[in-house]
């Protein structure tokens, strides 16, 4: 899914050095990755850190956006999920803050920061789609993306085979894959 | 099941920071994959208040902007003071005031640039290099070559990939227009302008404006 204009002026002015340019990213995805670094991090000082950690690496190396290849928000994201996960795993109460995190409901975001048509078309069909996937997929792609954990920890946890958890998980990202594309085929 | 790994299983592994076998990866598919992840729904959580600033400073501090957000506090308020004083004056000064402007633009002898890409591939250099009427330099100092098309399109190539550098444009009237600063992915820069004919020759700076390497544009 390729970007939308908006996010390519962004990012050509980020390689001039605008410094208008990074408040104005930071203004319009902060609360997403602030947002998806408290779910996985439950922890508001090493939230911050990683919202730190993202904006700079996005200010420093701007042409690692590769427009082609998404949106600014879904590379920021990753980005985020990367250093929180990392962050995660860094922490010997890693366990604790699972038991925390599955006890979290899941909350649809409250406002679209891209503010594009597209991104909410995005966003409703691939959360459609996780909806609609059976649970034995559903459950280990949350944990493995929520809680940052590795297939090995995933498939423990369900006290299922490794390589089983590998497959549904596979399943059930393809299908909201699935689900993308069709949106982007769509008129 | 199986326990083999191919590009799919990579590219979705490497989308939830998994680890896979470290073999290759269908890059198109991670970023479907991230665009997919990044659709999943969370609380989007505003941050709090004074974090932007701690943002902007440590980022600054890696990279110094080449334009500040004060230019364009300071730009905004220009325009706005601007506008007050048009209204004051009346149409008739109004009037005048745009006829001023407007020979002004028309005549600037500054044309006015900015940094498009910095992904630039070779046959896009090469298509530059055969449009009719490009210009091309070579920098006197360190490695490089400036290429200017007529249609205000440009391309700087074989820079030093590793360091940051400030481009900024000569013009017929011995004045510069700095476009800004940039990391060269591939060493290589695109950028446009829109009075090319006013452009004799190409900068290249330090960050801090410091002149490294000039190169005059011939051929037109």
């Amino acid at each position: 899914m390729p970007a939308s204009a908006h996010d390519r002026e962004l990012t050509a002015q980020l390689l001039a050095g605008d410094e208008a340019a990074l408040r104005a990213a930071y203004r319009e995805h902060a609360s997403a990755v602030f947002g998806l670094a408290m779910r996985i991090l439950s922890n508001t000082a090493l939230a911050e850190e990683t919202t730190q950690d993202v904006f700079v690496r996005l200010w420093e190396r701007p042409d690692r956006f590769d427009a082609e290849r998404g949106t600014l928000r879904a590379f920021l994201l990753a980005i985020a999920h990367g250093r929180a996960v990392e962050r995660v795993r860094a922490e010997a109460s890693m366990r604790r803050r699972h038991e925390s995190a599955l006890r979290q409901p899941v909350v649809p975001a409250n406002d679209d920061p891209a503010g594009g048509l597209i991104v909410r078309d995005v966003q409703d069909a691939v959360r459609r789609a996780l909806v609609e996937l059976p649970d034995d997929q559903r459950r280990p792609i949350e944990m493995a993306y929520y809680e940052g954990l590795s297939y090995r920890d995933v498939a423990a946890a369900l006290s299922e085979p490794e390589g089983t958890v590998k497959y549904r998980i596979r399943a059930g990202m393809q299908k909201m894959r699935a689900a993308l594309q069709a949106v982007e085929v769509s008129p | 099941m199986n326990d083999a790994w191919d590009d799919e299983d990579r590219a979705i592994a490497r989308a939830l920071d998994v680890p896979d076998d470290g073999g290759a990866v269908d890059e198109r598919a991670l970023g479907d994959y991230r665009v997919v992840l990044g659709s999943l729904p969370f609380e989007e959580v505003t941050p709090p208040g004074p974090l932007e600033e701690q943002v902007v400073a440590a980022a600054l501090a890696r990279r110094p902007a080449a334009t500040s957000a004060l230019d364009h506090a300071r730009a905004q308020r220009r325009s706005r003071l601007r506008a007050v004083s048009l209204g004051a004056v009346g149409v008739a000064a109004a009037i005048i005031v745009a006829v001023l402007v407007t020979t002004h633009d028309g005549s600037s002898p500054r044309p006015n640039g900015r940094i498009t890409s910095v992904a630039v591939s070779r046959p896009d250099i090469d298509a530059l290099l055969h449009e009719p009427g490009t210009r091309t330099g070579t920098f006197d100092h360190g490695p490089g070559t400036a290429v200017l098309a007529r249609n205000g399109r440009g391309n700087i190539y074989g820079l030093d990939p590793s360091a940051v550098v400030g481009i900024s444009l000569e013009t017929t009237q011995g004045q510069t227009a700095s476009l800004g600063s940039v990391l060269p992915a591939d060493g290589a820069i695109a950028f446009s302008v829109n009075r090319p004919e006013r452009v004799t020759a190409v900068r290249l700076t330090k960050p801090d404006g410091t002149l490294l390497a000039r190169a005059t544009l011939l051929g037109d």
